[in-house]
Order: structure tokens, then sequence, then C-alpha cells
């Protein structure tokens, strides 16, 4: 035990004597957790619209009015007069959507006097929320002019006697965005920060020459190995709690479930990501090496992690890939158990995927390591 | 009764045979100097002793203890100073000091009345506020040596301990090494200043890997007539590869 307390006190004493490295490792989490956040957002807000209008009627205003009134869209000019001017505004990307407004708006008389839509389709995602959110306008004002007309006798029917929907929405009533990332931007920060730290923590001995110390020591190598991994554990822990503390009490996300489930979910993750870091230390040379590695592995993993897109999208060849990137498991865990408070009991299955996918690089780093001080 | 024994002990990396079947024996409490040129395979020699390096083939015993089948017993009765430097850097002396103690087990008592002692000895008094790093080269290889010594091994190797220091500290290295000698402490110590060869009750010539003389520092002189060590050196070397 002497030994090891030994190796976790000059572990601790190097992290303390680094106060830029120290502050560095801090305040990642918060700023990048408060950046992220804001960066990745993929709800539509306030898109720029230039609208022509052709018909100046009442039931054209108020067309216009009703699309304005939404915080979707806004009007790059009110007063647009031509064609020719708004596909200007258009095409230096003033506006991200034009809207023409034929001349018998009110009262069409055949086909082609349809209302038309230009969209930037650059954005793709933007493109189809904003064509969206317009064409349930439209349907909402085609009913309520239909409607009108009934009123006006015109029509036999009431509109009304259709199917409504009514629409709740579970987990995260208000959609926001910002629930489904903050959970995920903490798992993603300690990916990058555990894997780093035990990617290059043999790598920078051996490279300024103290792994001789260590190795020359009457130590065991399982002693040498839990030294340097155990407060890397705690590290990440400490640095995971501070992302939540952001998350909570900056961004609202909520919390039903219980620490224990998320902690238990963290430690089997932290198994993985130490000795995945173990294992890039005995592929590389240099540290520069295993940053590089590190970095390779971790874009293929957050991509496939179901970090921004859903892994049921995904072309069923690259799902069945994500069977062994851990990361899904833990994003799966860390949502399902914030936002839903589900436990590990209903997501066992994730827990025995990343305890099990843990052991497996732990096997393997310690084969290789022992392959390679031979 | 034998400190260290060694027996056709050879390493190859891939084509390059960098130690080529030594054998040699030291005694207990004897200061073996092995001598030669950067390259001839000291280092080599010494790393595959202290555990740090498998040997190709061969055999060999450190005090007592055969050197692939019971490396941690090996461990625990050497002292090691590398020839580079291998402290942290980041930390300070005493931190330093204290890593070397628990990974040697020593107790608290013991701990401080080696750390006491060492300090005196050699001279690393109000440094300990300071990080390894901004010290003067001799210093810090007086706290390599120091860290080595720190649990009175067996056994102690020494490879260039005295490279990069002022001729004024040499003479309190080798001191030191003195005196670790009449504690009981058997020395290994690597070198190419030849003058340095005369304070070895024993040396080693060795050159490309293989051991081409051997005996105390008068009869390797007598060898081949030479006045100085310097002189010997050479001419051995010089016989040797023609």
């Amino acid at each position: 035990m002497r030994p090891l307390l030994a190796l976790w006190k000059k572990e601790l004493l190097q992290m303390i004597r680094d106060p830029a490295m120290l502050r560095v490792l801090i305040a990642a989490p918060i700023i990048q957790l408060l950046i992220l956040s804001y960066a990745i957002n993929t709800e539509l807000k306030q898109m720029r619209v230039a609208i022509v209008n052709y018909d100046q009627s009442n039931e054209s205003r108020r067309f216009i009015e009703k699309l304005f009134a939404t915080d979707y869209f806004v009007p790059v000019s009110i007063y647009i007069s031509s064609y020719s001017s708004a596909i200007q505004a258009f095409m230096q990307s003033e506006a991200e959507m034009v809207i023409i407004l034929p001349e018998n708006f009110s009262q069409p008389q055949n086909e082609n006097q349809n209302i038309q839509i230009i969209v930037d389709g650059q954005h793709s995602n933007v493109a189809s929320l904003g064509l969206g959110y317009l064409q349930r306008m439209v349907a909402q004002y085609n009913l309520q002019r239909i409607e009108q007309m009934k009123l006006d006798g015109k029509l036999p029917f009431s509109i009304y006697q259709t199917i409504e929907p009514v629409v709740r929405v579970w987990y995260n009533p208000n959609l926001d965005p910002k629930w489904f990332f903050v959970p995920g931007i903490c798992v993603l920060l300690i990916t990058i920060i555990a894997t780093l730290l035990s990617g290059i923590a043999i790598v920078k001995e051996r490279e300024i020459g103290t792994i001789e110390l260590l190795l020359v020591a009457p130590i065991r190598r399982w002693q040498l190995i839990i030294g340097k991994i155990v407060p890397f554990y705690f590290l990440s822990l400490l640095l995971l709690g501070l992302a939540f503390i952001v998350g909570l009490l900056w961004f609202r996300v909520p919390f039903i479930g219980s620490w224990f489930d998320i902690w238990l979910g963290v430690t089997l993750y932290l198994f993985f990501l130490l000795s995945l870091g173990l294992f890039i230390s005995t592929l590389s040379k240099t540290q520069a090496q295993a940053m590089f590695l590190v970095w390779f592995i971790l874009i293929f993993s957050i991509l496939t992690s179901g970090f921004f897109f859903p892994v049921e999208n995904m072309p069923k060849w690259l799902q069945t890939m994500t069977i062994v990137n851990p990361m899904k498991y833990m994003m799966i865990i860390v949502r399902c158990v914030m936002l839903k408070g589900a436990s590990w009991i209903e997501l066992w299955d994730n827990y025995i995927m990343l305890a099990g996918l843990g052991l497996i690089t732990a096997i393997a780093a310690i084969f290789r390591y022992q392959q390679k001080l031979n | 009764m034998f400190a260290i024994e060694v027996h056709e002990l050879t390493k190859r990396f891939h084509q390059f045979i960098a130690v080529n079947q030594v054998t040699f024996a030291v005694r207990e409490k004897e200061i073996f100097g092995f001598l030669g040129a950067n390259g001839a395979g000291k280092t080599t020699v010494i790393r595959m002793l202290c555990g740090l390096l498998t040997p190709t083939s061969g055999t060999a015993k450190v005090s007592g203890y055969d050197i692939q089948h019971e490396v941690f017993q090996v461990k625990k009765n050497i002292g090691y100073m590398s020839q580079k430097f291998s402290l942290y850097e980041d930390l300070s002396p005493l931190q330093n000091i204290n890593l070397y103690a628990g990974l040697y087990r020593l107790s608290n008592s013991i701990r401080k009345e080696r750390i006491d002692f060492i300090s005196h000895r050699l001279q690393l008094i109000n440094t300990n506020s300071k990080r390894v790093k901004d010290l003067p080269v001799g210093y810090k290889q007086r706290l390599a040596l120091g860290c080595a010594i720190l649990h009175q091994p067996k056994i102690l190797f020494l490879d260039e301990p005295t490279s990069g220091v002022d001729p004024s500290a040499r003479q309190m290295f080798w001191d030191i090494i003195y005196e670790e000698a009449n504690y009981g402490t058997t020395i290994l110590v690597t070198t190419h200043y030849m003058e340095e060869a005369e304070y070895c009750s024993q040396v080693s010539i060795m050159d490309q890997g293989k051991i081409i003389a051997q005996g105390t520092p008068k009869e390797v002189k007598q060898l081949v007539h030479a006045k100085t060590m310097q002189d010997a050196f050479l001419k051995i070397v010089e016989k040797a590869r023609s």
C-alpha cells in the first residue's frame, strides 16, 4: 500500500504543481458546456424572410401578420415591391426564404395562382424546419378560410368535425434542445479528459525518462497502473460533477433519476476510457502520437454515439458497428437517468455492455503493456 | 561471495548485438568500474542487471537472485542512478525523495533519518521550495545519487554518475561512493573518465559489446605497459579492434 500512496501523492502533487493545467482542466468543462450548448442548436428561430405581396388585400396582409407573429420568421424588409429585389436579397444571403403572394391570393382563380416559396437549401436542416413551420401555418390558414366560407353559407359542413390531434411531449415538454445536448456534452467532456489524461500518462513518463525510476523500483505492474489510474478517475469524476452543476443550475436541465445510477455508469465508463488510454499509451512512442490516436478514436465514437443524430436513423451496417461504441451506452444512461428518471434496472443491458467493453479493453491494455516492456 | 555474477550475457536488438557474451563477477563490497566509449554496451549491461531489459541469452544473478525469474527480489536489493536524469522536474527535491521513500517502503522513522543524512551529506539543504528543473546540473546529479542510495541498497548501479559534474563536485561524488562501499554496499559504476578508474578496486573494459580486459587498475595497466589508465585504455582498445 505504501508504494501506491506514494504514487497517488506524486500524481496529486504534479496536478497541483501545474496551476495552468489545473485551470484548463477546471475551466474547460464549464466553458465548453456553455459554448457548445448554445452553439449546437437544432431548433429554428427567426428565419429571415422576404415577402413580395402582389395581392395587397386585407386577406393577404392578415396572412403576413400571422406569419410574423411567431418567433420562427422575421421579415427582411416590409416593403419589398418586386420579385427581382426579393431575389437579390435572397442571393446576398440577407433572406433565407422568399414568399411570393400572387395577385389573386384571396380569390384564387386557377392552380397557377398559388403562393410561391423559395428557400435556401444550403442549411438543409434549417430549410426543412422552416418549410415545416410554414406548411403548418398555411394549413391552419386554409382551415380558417374554409370555416369562414362555411359561416358565409358556402359550405355544408364544419371542418371542426375533422380529427385534430392533441399532442403532449414527454421528458422535454418544451422541446428544448439543451435538455438533449447538455447530458451529451457532459459525456463528451469526461470522454475527452479521461482518454487524453491516461493516453499520454505513460508516454509522457517515457518521453521525459521518469519511467525508469518507476520501472526499477520494487513495485508490481498492477501497482504502477493503479497508481496512475485512480487519481485520473477521481479527477474525471470531479470535473464531471462541475459540468453537472453548470448543466443543472445554468441550463436548468432537470435531474429526475438517482445519482447512484449516474455514478455507476460513469465508473464503468471511466474504467473503459482509462483502459483505452493505457492501450493507446502502449501503441505510441510520443505524446503527439498518442494525442493523434486519441482524436482519431474520439471523433469516430462521437459521431456514432447518438450525440448529434439518433443511432436508429443510421444505416443498418453502421448501427451494427455502434455495438462496440461504449459512448453510445453512456449517452443512453445519462440521458435516460437525467430526463426520464430511469434506473439501472431498466437500463441494465447498457451497463453490462459498458462493463464488458471495459473489461476487454483492460485485458488488451495489460497484454500490450506486458509485451511492450519485454 | 559474489554480489553480481554474470554468465555469457547477450543482448541483441534486431541485427545489432549490443552486448556479446559478457562474463564477469563482482565481489561483495567492491567498487567495480565499467569502462568504455559511448555505445560500448555498458548501459545495456546495467539495464539488464536492473531488470529494465530482458537478455537475449545468458544468465545473471544479482544479490543471489536471477535477473529473469526473480526480478522483483532483484529490484528490492538494488539502487540505480540512470545516465539520463530521471527524477520529476516539476516536483521539489523533497517531494522526489519522498516518492522514493514510498516506492521502497521505508517506514516513517527510517525515512526521516535517511533524508536528514542524505541532505547533509550531499548538501541538499535549503532548496525544497524550488522545483528540480530550476536547480543547477551538479545539484540534480547529487539529488539523483541521494535518491539511489536512500533505501540503503545492497548493490548500487551508477551509470555515468559524474558526467556533467564539475571536477570539485566529482571528488565529492567519489567520496560518497567510497563511504557507501565502506558501509557494505557493492557498487558497479560506469564511466568514460579514465582517471576515475583509479578509484575502483576492479575494472572491466568494454568495447563493441565485449569485455576486452579485466582486473585491478594496476593489472590492466601492466597488461599493455601503460603509465596511465587513459593510455592503457587506448592501447587495449586498439589491440582488440585490430
